[in-house]
């Protein structure tokens, strides 16, 4: 719901009202008009000046409707409050006069267009014209008053105070000048006019504070005088509509030292004239100003009377002195808890069901209430002992600790500081923590080798050996070596010699050039050099030779044609190459296809795949767009059409 | 670790010899102590509940293949609640199974303590138990009392003695449904004298007057044979036989009843008991508890002696008048087996599919029918009563006729004139139908016996109500396919109402239990000829069916 | 006390510094590269968590950082906004539903945590939805009562429901907190400031305090109902 109407636009007087929307219309619409134009068009122009000037005088008195609150839908504090401040009448008519405004002004333009219809010339048209907006500027002066009006009320609306009727509302009143403001001021930052004479306030004010984590507005009154309702100013009746709309505490100020200018018994009883109005809420009996006079220092039968308002009903009485401060906090609390209390039991009570559980939302606000204590023992915590005498850090203690901001600020500032992370490492040598490390070295990645444990198994591996060592395990003298091995050895080293020459040579050989090494099982040797090699290398090169030749020769029939040819046919070309060139050249004898029955077994399966072909095809013909390969007749145009020089007028002559 | 094993093992698999859970755990071959695995066990079963949901919630038994609903149960229970963690080595596949998930197994508990809205273990764990009996409760399972039933032994001290020892911190409740409490209260058998019954729960085997021997732990059915066969003893004469006497306690209720004509009757020649059993084994427990009882003296116990083996003309028995004969019966009464616990078993979310091939061999050899259910529990006296009630018709004729022979074999005693029989069976064909052979024996009517009519028998047991049937009392599921095979009984309401039955399950606290006495009336010694004729006819039926 | 960046951050750092001074050391560092370290990371006094993608030469800027006493672990998980899914204080931690189990065992070995699978609110991602200190903890303003119960008692510190910067329900990312300092985003109301206060047990409520919101509590009525 709306609390404030600062955004409501300003309303212009009557003549600049009338001057806005002519203008308006002057500027908007077109101007130019001739005697010579065709009549309809001439009906035209002037009907369309005073529909549109209707329009945008209907347009602003509907913004000036729509901007200002409608009584009815607000909340009754804020009706009250406009009521008492502006005269909900005098409100309603003024707003009423701008609808029937809008409504003659709309009456006024149906008739002049209507009548423009039948105007026979500029002049008539012109004529009708200007009475439409006459009369209609007529009927906008007359909303003089209504317009005045309404701007004042606009111009205080804005400046009234947001007051929220929902919300923890804390409710300071009590006869003018017992320190209502100077409580304000001590609770909240409101800036409130605090004088010592009687209505220096003269509205509500309202100022908020914090409790609890939570908002509470206090709402600063005009002093109330004690007579009859009927007899109240305007300024009090602020101070009896919020009393009597907003739910709230209500703090009740008294000044006992009567230093306000108002007998302790007159405060009485006004406090019992307004308390019909304090049923169902909190309310304080506040005793200000008690470092001039407290109630111990009152006389008897006025502490008497303050008595028997406790006792009545659910009344406290609090004392507070707003000049030395004292109470002014216990007050604020105590109210401020009061109002809590109160507000939550209430809306507990109402989000409860019937059966007595908490319902919907209300449930799940109490889930969050809801604290879990585990059954049994609490985990022990870990507090390091370094934060019981943790200092907190002061940016303005020279002894204060540097920071990593500082070190940027000496380093070049952002951008060109780079943070060093190395510099925290813990290693067993400071001197370690900027060593470089490669992430990859010879293709393989370092951390895959990395061994934690390498030192442990190093030291192991060495004590080990050192123990091997100490047992005499390497003492043994096992180097001399016999004939035997001897022998072997040096043929081995023969043979080593051997392969590494043969290697040499190959290396050597400039046949194989940069070509890809043939496996040598692949290569064709000639037998001469299976037998020189064998021969180099002491074989008896008469079987494996004989053998290779063997294999060489096939067994069994031989597979091409006789040389000779005797038990051949006789063909006429003597060269078969020749022959079979030939018969390469030619194309390749072929049967003669069918593509019509080609696959069918007979009629009926030949229609059937024709039928099936035709419809495969449907769909694709169906579909089908015109495309370049489709007959095309170009549009020809008649001779004159195209020829001829093209004067000022139209194309469209030709 | 085989203690887990062990006691996985023991509670899925069916003992082949019976006996009490207890009983079951000690003669089981297993490497760890039976004290510990009674431990984890009976420990375990207070906490399934919790258990399970913490297992179901870590999601253990999809991610570990092997563990098996009940090992996960025993391991989590030790990981979370025993003081000294799993007891298996660090390294062992089956802790390391549980300990991967220590956290989250951890973090499930204390959830579910939370979500309990206990504060501590201690708390949580009344919350767990309660939670229990509720359930129990409403399932229906633990709804009936089973007291701890004591009879005190007159030989060694009497009732009021022990009422003023033993029993003195009790308190003495009205009736049985006021043992039902956490409370030591203690209720006097009305039927039974010298009968006790405690409590359940309430330990007495380190107790003092236990291992004295003055108070027997005996259940109130194993009560009524003797008591039905001697009544108070004090006007009885003649010696008796117990014809298949282990454990013990029977004859020891038969010794103690006739301590009480004691020190009256000295001047005339003492009772003796004879005592036997068929097995050697048996036979040493027998003598164990006759000994512990103080009664030696009058007690003779022969060893290995099969009943049906004596000769009853034999001198020694010349002066016996009374038979008690409890022969081995299909045990379908007993109920609990004391306290086998009952464990709610985790499940896994997955289908069980990677554990089915192992687990469904196991269940095969166990003969176990059941479909595998979301939840099942698991006892072996239920698995014992369900392959009993559906299958084994055989058996219960086997049983029952060697239960006639020894009845038969017992009327034959030439002084004989009263003769008990009793079985632990709820079975009509072990039961009923052995009284109406045996009456329709031929020994029978040559001798005169008949069945010892409710008027007869003691003040006691003439106000038991429940009494013999004639139609076998099925439970409702086990619908039985065999129904023509049904015993009939041929007996009079008199002779039915002479028979003494009790009911698992019902508001007496007892198992399913039978008693019936036979007395002999010289008067009707072979002399009703038409109805030795009919008898006759039926005999030939009987053996029809016998076959 | 670590976040990132080198850019700019002089007076965030300063700010911090001012604070802590050396209680607490400052540490710059990125994560893979990128800024947000408070969400990618999650730590407590014991040791600190990064994801997989942080790289080798930043986790060797961390360690050489950090004192000795502090575990640092580089978690394969694919959930990698680990301050996002693990709400830690030294105690217990609430950790994403889907988190690995492996991960379970990381953050209990290298946190020294007991660590619960939880969500808050029916939110998994338990460390946006909750701060939490060892004092106390504020979860998402639309935790049933119910539920903070449970998880109070899981937690062992009492828990308030409350939001963050003018009514955000995401306190775990607009809220760092400590056992004696809380620092929080430049929107957070007074009555936000106020319910973290008392909770936390922090500032005027002083450590070993009343606790607990009851105190506010017509504030809070008044304000959002």
């Amino acid at each position: 719901m709306k609390t404030t109407w600062k955004d409501i636009a300003p309303v212009p007087t009557s003549q600049e009202f009338i001057d806005i929307v002519l203008s308006r219309t002057q500027r908007q619409l077109p101007t130019v008009i001739r005697p010579g134009f065709k009549i309809s068009r001439i009906r035209g122009f002037y009907t369309r000046k005073v529909k549109y000037t209707q329009e945008t005088f209907c347009e602003k008195f509907q913004a000036i409707l729509d901007g200002f609150p409608r009584l009815q839908d607000i909340h009754p504090f804020h009706k009250d409050l406009m009521n008492t401040l502006y005269d909900a009448d005098h409100f309603r008519i003024a707003l009423g006069q701008v609808s029937t405004a809008k409504h003659l002004i709309e009456t006024v333009s149906r008739d002049y267009v209507r009548l423009i219809k039948y105007a026979q010339s500029l002049f008539q048209c012109k004529q009708l014209k200007r009475a439409a907006l006459g009369r209609m500027a007529t009927i906008c002066k007359r909303l003089k008053d209504p317009l005045v009006y309404l701007e004042q009320v606009r111009q205080h609306l804005g400046r009234l105070p947001s007051i929220d009727p929902n919300t923890r509302t804390l409710l300071i009143c009590g006869y003018p000048n017992v320190g209502k403001s100077s409580f304000l001021r001590s609770i909240s930052r409101a800036d409130v006019d605090v004088q010592p004479y009687a209505f220096t306030t003269k509205s509500l004010f309202v100022g908020h504070f914090d409790y609890k984590y939570l908002r509470f507005q206090a709402i600063d009154t005009p002093g109330i005088l004690d007579h009859p309702l009927e007899e109240m100013n305007t300024i009090e009746m602020q101070s009896i509509t919020a009393i009597a709309h907003l739910r709230s505490a209500i703090l009740y100020f008294m000044d006992l030292s009567e230093q306000c200018g108002y007998s302790v018994p007159d405060q009485i009883k006004l406090f019992h004239n307004i308390r019909p109005l304090f049923a169902n809420k909190i309310v304080y009996l506040i005793i200000n100003k008690i470092d001039v006079r407290r109630p111990e220092d009152l006389e008897p039968e006025y502490q008497e009377q303050i008595e028997a308002i406790i006792k009545s009903g659910d009344v406290e009485v609090l004392q507070v002195s707003c000049t030395t401060t004292e109470g002014v906090t216990n007050v604020k609390n105590a109210a401020c808890d009061k109002l809590l209390a109160e507000r939550v039991a209430q809306k507990l009570k109402s989000g409860t069901n019937s059966g007595g559980t908490p319902g919907g939302r209300l449930g799940d606000v109490l889930a969050r209430i809801h604290v879990a204590q585990p059954m049994g023992g609490v985990r022990e915590t870990f507090i390091p002992e370094a934060v019981k005498s943790l200092k907190k850090y002061d940016k303005n203690d020279p002894e204060r600790r540097k920071l990593e901001r500082d070190i940027e600020e000496e380093n070049g500032g952002a951008g060109v500081y780079n943070y060093d992370m190395k510099k925290n490492y813990t290693l067993a040598d400071d001197e370690w923590k900027h060593d470089k490390i490669p992430e990859v070295w010879n293709g393989k990645n370092i951390y895959d080798f990395v061994d934690p444990d390498i030192e442990a198994k190093l030291a192991a591996l060495e004590e080990e050996e050192e123990k091997l060592e100490a047992d005499g395990h390497y003492d043994s003298d096992e180097s001399i070596e016999d004939e035997e091995d001897a022998d072997t050895r040096m043929k081995a080293d023969l043979i080593r010699e051997k392969r590494a020459l043969m290697r040499n040579d190959a290396k050597m050989r400039k046949s194989l050039k940069n070509r890809a090494a043939i496996p040598r099982s692949a290569k064709a040797k000639k037998l001469s050099q299976m037998e020189a090699a064998l021969d180099s290398a002491g074989y008896d090169v008469d079987a494996a030779s004989a053998r290779a030749r063997s294999q060489s020769q096939s067994r069994g029939r031989s597979t091409i044609r006789d040389a000779d040819g005797d038990d051949a046919m006789d063909i006429d070309t003597a060269d078969p190459h020749q022959a079979i060139a030939k018969a390469k050249g030619r194309a390749r004898s072929q049967a003669a296809t069918d593509r019509r029955n080609d696959g069918v077994t007979d009629e009926l399966q030949r229609t059937k795949a024709e039928r099936m072909a035709k419809l495969s095809q449907k769909k694709m013909n169906r579909m089908a767009r015109q495309g370049e390969a489709d007959r095309h007749t170009a549009p020809s145009l008649a001779k004159h059409l195209v020829t001829g020089k093209r004067g000022l007028g139209k194309t469209q002559r030709r | 670790m085989s203690l887990y094993f062990d006691a996985a093992s023991i509670l899925t698999t069916q003992s082949e010899t019976g006996g009490s859970f207890k009983s079951r755990i000690y003669n089981s071959r297993s490497k760890s102590s039976p004290a510990q695995i009674y431990a984890l066990i009976t420990e375990t079963s207070k906490w399934d509940l919790l258990l399970k949901e913490v297992i179901e919630n870590a999601g253990i038994l999809d991610l570990e293949p092997k563990l098996s609903p009940l090992l996960a149960l025993f391991l989590v229970h030790d990981f979370l609640l025993s003081k000294n963690g799993v007891s298996a080595p660090a390294s062992h596949p089956i802790r390391q199974a549980v300990e991967r998930h220590k956290i989250r197994l951890k973090a499930e508990f204390t959830k579910a303590r939370v979500r309990r809205g206990c504060t501590s273990i201690e708390v949580l764990k009344e919350a767990v138990l309660k939670e229990r009996r509720d359930r129990l409760d409403v399932a229906g399972v633990c709804a009936k009392v089973y007291p701890r039933w004591v009879r005190v032994n007159n030989l060694r001290s009497s009732m009021d003695a022990q009422l003023g020892t033993t029993f003195a911190s009790y308190k003495r409740a009205q009736s049985l449904a006021e043992l039902a409490g956490e409370e030591p209260r203690v209720y006097t058998d009305p039927n039974i004298p010298d009968l006790l019954a405690v409590t359940p729960g309430m330990d007495f085997t380190n107790s003092p007057a236990y291992k004295n021997g003055e108070i027997i732990l005996q259940d109130k059915a194993s009560c009524f044979p003797a008591y039905l066969l001697v009544g108070n003893g004090e006007d009885w004469e003649g010696d008796l036989v117990d014809g298949c006497a282990a454990p013990g306690n029977k004859t020891t209720h038969l010794a103690s009843l006739l301590a009480k004509q004691g020190p009256k009757k000295s001047s005339k020649r003492r009772c003796r008991i004879f005592s036997m059993d068929a097995s050697q084994a048996r036979s040493k427990t027998l003598q164990k508890m006759v000994t512990a009882a103080g009664a030696n003296d009058i007690v003779t116990i022969l060893a290995g002696q099969d009943f049906l083996a004596l000769h009853p003309s034999d001198s020694r028995f010349s002066n016996v008048t009374g038979l008690l004969l409890d022969p081995s019966c299909s045990g379908s009464g007993i109920i609990g087996r004391d306290d086998v616990p009952q464990l709610t078993l985790p499940t896994s979310s997955k289908p069980a599919k990677g554990q089915g091939k192992k687990r469904k061999r196991r269940h095969d050899e166990d003969g176990d029918q059941q479909p595998p259910q979301p939840a099942k529990t698991v006892s072996s006296t239920e698995e014992n009563e369900l392959s009993e009630t559906n299958l084994d018709i055989d058996r219960l004729t086997k049983l029952s006729n060697l239960q006639a022979r020894i009845v038969e074999h017992a009327l034959a005693f030439p002084a004989a004139t009263h003769v008990t029989y009793s079985t632990c069976s709820i079975h009509l064909i072990e039961n009923e139908a052995v009284v109406s052979r045996v009456l329709a024996s031929n020994v029978a009517k040559r001798r005169g016996w008949r069945v010892m009519r409710r008027d007869e028998q003691p003040d006691g047991l003439r106000a038991w109500n429940h009494r013999g049937i004639r139609e076998e009392r099925v439970p409702a599921s086990a619908s039985r396919e065999n129904d023509d095979s049904q015993p009939t009984v041929y007996l009079t309401d008199e002779e039915l109402d002479a028979c003494l039955r009790c009911w698992p399950g019902d508001e007496e606290g007892l198992g399913g239990f039978f008693v019936a006495g036979f007395i002999r009336d010289p008067s009707l010694a072979a002399s009703d000829d038409t109805r030795v004729s009919n008898d006759s006819e039926e005999e030939e039926e009987w053996e029809g069916f016998s076959d | 006390m670590e976040w990132n960046g080198k850019t700019d951050i002089v007076e965030l750092h300063s700010v911090f510094e001012a604070e802590l001074q050396d209680v607490i050391p400052i540490c710059h560092a990125s994560i893979a590269g990128t800024r947000i370290i408070g969400r990618l990371t999650v730590g407590n006094k014991n040791g600190l968590l990064v994801p997989t993608t942080t790289t080798d030469q930043e986790l060797q800027h961390l360690r050489n950082t950090l004192p000795e006493n502090v575990k640092i672990q580089r978690i394969e998980e694919r959930l990698s906004a680990l301050g996002n899914v693990i709400c830690c204080n030294d105690h217990v931690a609430l950790v994403h539903p889907d988190l690995e189990r492996e991960t379970e065992e990381i953050i209990a070995d290298v946190l020294g945590v007991e660590v619960f699978r939880q969500t808050v609110a029916d939110n998994v991602l338990t460390g946006s939805y909750m701060a939490l200190s060892n004092q106390g903890g504020i979860v998402h303003p639309k935790t049933s009562v119910r539920d903070q119960d449970e998880l109070s008692s899981l937690l062992q510190v009492p828990l308030v429901a409350g939001s963050v910067n003018r009514g955000s329900p995401v306190v775990g990312a607009g809220l760092v907190v400590n056992d004696w300092m809380a620092v929080t985003g430049l929107d957070t109301t007074a009555t936000e400031l106020s319910v973290i206060e008392s909770v936390f047990r922090l500032g005027e409520m002083g450590p070993g305090g009343a606790g607990g919101a009851g105190t506010n509590k017509e504030s809070i009525v008044e304000s959002f109902y």
